[in-house]
């Protein structure tokens, strides 16, 4: 049993045997002993570390946070800390040793404070107020020290109600009832979260919820060994921790692309025609549609992309869009379609080029079994959902999926579908116009240049993880380190947004440029949204630095130097020195390529069909 | 019974992730460095899930030997 696993196996070879696994015989039947094991036997090299602190016994979570992690193509390394010892940790320098990206702190208020639980009807209702107070500010002390001593995301769980309150039914019409406790509690936790963007909270009462209390609570091992909980539960907290991950690296999918027939309504459309299709109130599995529908465009209205892939003639879709004004999806909803008849690998490849995002950003979500196995084979880095027969499971099917999480939502996210909608009607202004300027130019751009300052540095973040095609070095900032450089006086973040008379994009180029060598300021990375390629955004960013250059030239010789790392994605970045006329220099020993300019004079071509307001830099 | 405690000595060997031989009918926690107090959680929990059998937190507590496992299993009390 011990030591005969494949000592070749991967992270990824791990995920596909995890998720073989749970084809075969359910989630239940993943065996999170066996595959710890072979994670823990994996290099450690680049994987993301994690470190556990707080009054719970967490070693016995590991390997479910782990496996959990290893099922989404995650290396998780955890540590523990010392029970009940979440502030003495911190300050230990272990930590910093250990290196954390991500430190998690899990709290029984059970342990933390007896009283709360246990005397809860005794107190009066100032004294459990200032429970609830006593209790946020101790957490908030420890978020403030956690901030201080790592540059990791912090994630706080928060605390689950009983579910037999302390006062029985009474507890409905008590002043600060059990009910108020908890929820001014939780809601303590979540302002901390808002007014500290490298803080999330894991919802430990939500995910309790769902395994409920009967199957999730453990008490003989609350008792021997301080950790309540069942299997079933921390696999689940597993799974939501999973979402934290893919929140603090940003490495959520962008797009959620839909079969048509039995995935968004019942029936066929080819058959049944544009009004036989069953979606709409007063059928159940027209209802269950609808819902599914309503629970698809809440995506949409959180920032994710919508696309259709599926084999129907476009014309029969376009007549049902345009009768079935009843349904919550419309046609304007859809930033891309692949509707025809090819295969469902070339679609998606389609759709992936039509929106210039990666294959591996989409999630393809389908009722017919032998579509779904068709894209696994062909094109394994997209990621498949296969729906249940039963539409009345496919919401909880598209709820249970983590690729779409982000810790925060920028006013970007919020209108991302509405920018690709207007893609179309660019596309038109570019068949109109004479010449690639001209189409420039009728656009009406206006483009904002400045310093980055504290509250754009989320936004920030998230471009730099979420970019890998036009990024210099696909260097990827945590949160905590994009704070120091903007405290630093040597270091500078300039930022890009950009709007056109079709609409706003908001934030969509930043560089990095660290000034600490007076003589040489090097742009260690320069980052822009696939959607601003091609408008001169970045010819108008390196202008500023070209005319400080040639300002500073004047007093002592300084250079500009930007570096390049090249990746499998990030090819559109490749020319950007040398196109705004600098000139290759060397590759350093860790294998960055160096380009450099020291004078103004290389040409630039004058951005004349951008307005550009900028700061001075 | 024989089987038992094969599937036990699997077990114990599987959880604590100790070479096979060194696990007998009479290893007694603390003995293995891997049969700590932790081990000991791990091997109670696995045991449980192995067995379909929920141990009281007194023979989580009083379960001292590989031999103590066994007869757990069997379903004889300790």
């Amino acid at each position: 049993m011990t030591g005969t696993e494949d000592r070749s196996a991967t992270i990824d070879s791990i995920k596909r045997a995890i998720r073989q696994r749970e084809r075969g015989s359910g989630l239940r039947g993943v065996d999170y002993r066996q595959f710890s094991r072979q994670l823990r036997e994996l290099s450690e090299a680049g994987a993301i570390k994690l470190t556990i602190l707080g009054n719970i016994t967490s070693d016995l979570l590991v390997p479910f946070l782990t496996v959990s992690a290893a099922r989404e193509g995650f290396q998780l390394k955890c540590r523990v800390g010392n029970f009940g010892q979440q502030f003495q940790d911190l300050q230990e320098e272990s930590i910093a040793a250990f290196g954390a990206d991500m430190v998690l702190l899990l709290l029984s208020l059970e342990l933390l404070r007896p009283n709360a639980t246990s005397d809860f009807a005794a107190l009066d209702p100032r004294a459990r107020q200032s429970l609830v107070e006593e209790i946020s500010t101790e957490i908030s002390q420890w978020v403030g020290l956690a901030e201080r001593v790592t540059q990791a995301t912090i994630i706080i769980s928060n605390f689950p109600q009983p579910v037999y309150a302390a006062m029985g039914l009474a507890d409905a019409t008590a002043e600060y009832s059990e009910a108020d406790f908890f929820s001014d509690l939780n809601r303590s936790l979540a302002l901390l979260a808002q007014q500290h963007p490298r803080v999330q909270v894991l919802d430990l009462a939500a995910v309790t919820n769902r395994i409920g209390r009967d199957d999730g609570e453990d008490r003989r091992l609350f008792f021997v060994a301080k950790v309540g909980w069942t299997e079933r539960l921390m696999a689940e907290i597993g799974r939501q921790f999973v979402r934290h991950i893919i929140a603090a690296t940003g490495r959520s999918k962008k797009c959620l692309v839909l079969d048509l027939d039995n995935t968004l309504w019942g029936g066929v459309v080819g058959e049944d025609g544009p009004s036989g299709v069953r979606i709409g109130p007063g059928d159940p599995e027209g209802e269950a549609f609808q819902a599914f529908q309503a629970r698809v465009k809440g995506l949409k209205q959180r920032g994710v992309l919508l696309a259709l892939c599926s084999k129907n003639t476009p014309s029969e879709i376009d007549a049902l869009f345009a009768e079935r004004t009843d349904m919550p999806l419309v046609s304007r909803d859809f930033a891309a379609r692949a509707i025809g008849w090819d295969t469902k690998d070339q679609g998606l490849v389609a759709i992936a080029e039509q929106l210039n995002i990666g294959l591996d950003s989409l999630v393809f979500v389908d009722d017919n079994p032998a579509e779904v196995a068709l894209v696994q084979s062909r094109l394994p880095m997209v990621e498949t959902v296969q729906l249940p027969n039963e539409p009345a499971l496919y919401v909880a099917t598209l709820d249970r999926l983590p690729y779409f999480e982000r810790s925060h939502l920028t006013d970007e996210d919020m209108n991302k579908a509405e920018q690709y909608a207007a893609v179309a009607e660019r596309e038109i202004a570019r068949a109109d116009a004479k010449d690639e300027f001209a189409y420039l130019r009728s656009l009406g751009m206006k483009l904002e240049l400045r310093a980055a300052r504290a509250a754009d540095l989320t936004r920030v973040h998230q471009l730099i993880a979420k970019t890998s095609q036009f990024n210099t070095t696909t260097r990827r900032y945590s949160y905590g380190e994009l704070e120091d450089f903007l405290a630093s006086s040597t270091f500078r973040i300039d930022i890009a947004s950009l709007k056109d008379r079709f609409g706003d994009f908001g934030m969509i180029a930043c560089m990095l440029v660290d000034c600490s060598d007076e003589r040489a300021w090097r742009i260690a990375s320069f980052v822009m949204s696939c959607r601003a390629m091609g408008r001169g955004v970045e010819t108008a960013m390196l202008d500023r630095w070209k005319k400080k250059l040639f300002d500073a030239q004047r007093r002592a010789p300084t250079r500009l130097v930007g570096e390049f790392i090249a990746t499998a994605r990030n090819a559109p970045a490749s020319n950007l020195y040398l196109e705004q006329g600098f000139t290759y220099l060397d590759e350093d020993a860790q294998g960055v390529s160096l380009f450099q300019i020291d004078n103004s004079t290389a040409s630039s071509p004058a951005c004349d069909w951008i307005e550009i307001k900028q700061e001075a830099l | 019974m024989t089987d038992i405690t094969s599937r036990v000595r699997m077990l114990v060997v599987d959880v604590l992730d100790v070479p096979e031989r060194t696990v007998t009918s009479e290893t007694a926690r603390g003995e293995l460095p891997e049969w700590d107090s932790l081990g000991h959680l791990r091997l109670m929990t696995a045991f449980e899930e192995e067995f379909g059998i929920r141990p009281s937190m007194a023979q989580i507590n009083d379960t001292k030997t590989v031999a103590d496992l066994v007869t757990l299993a069997g379903g004889a009390s300790l």
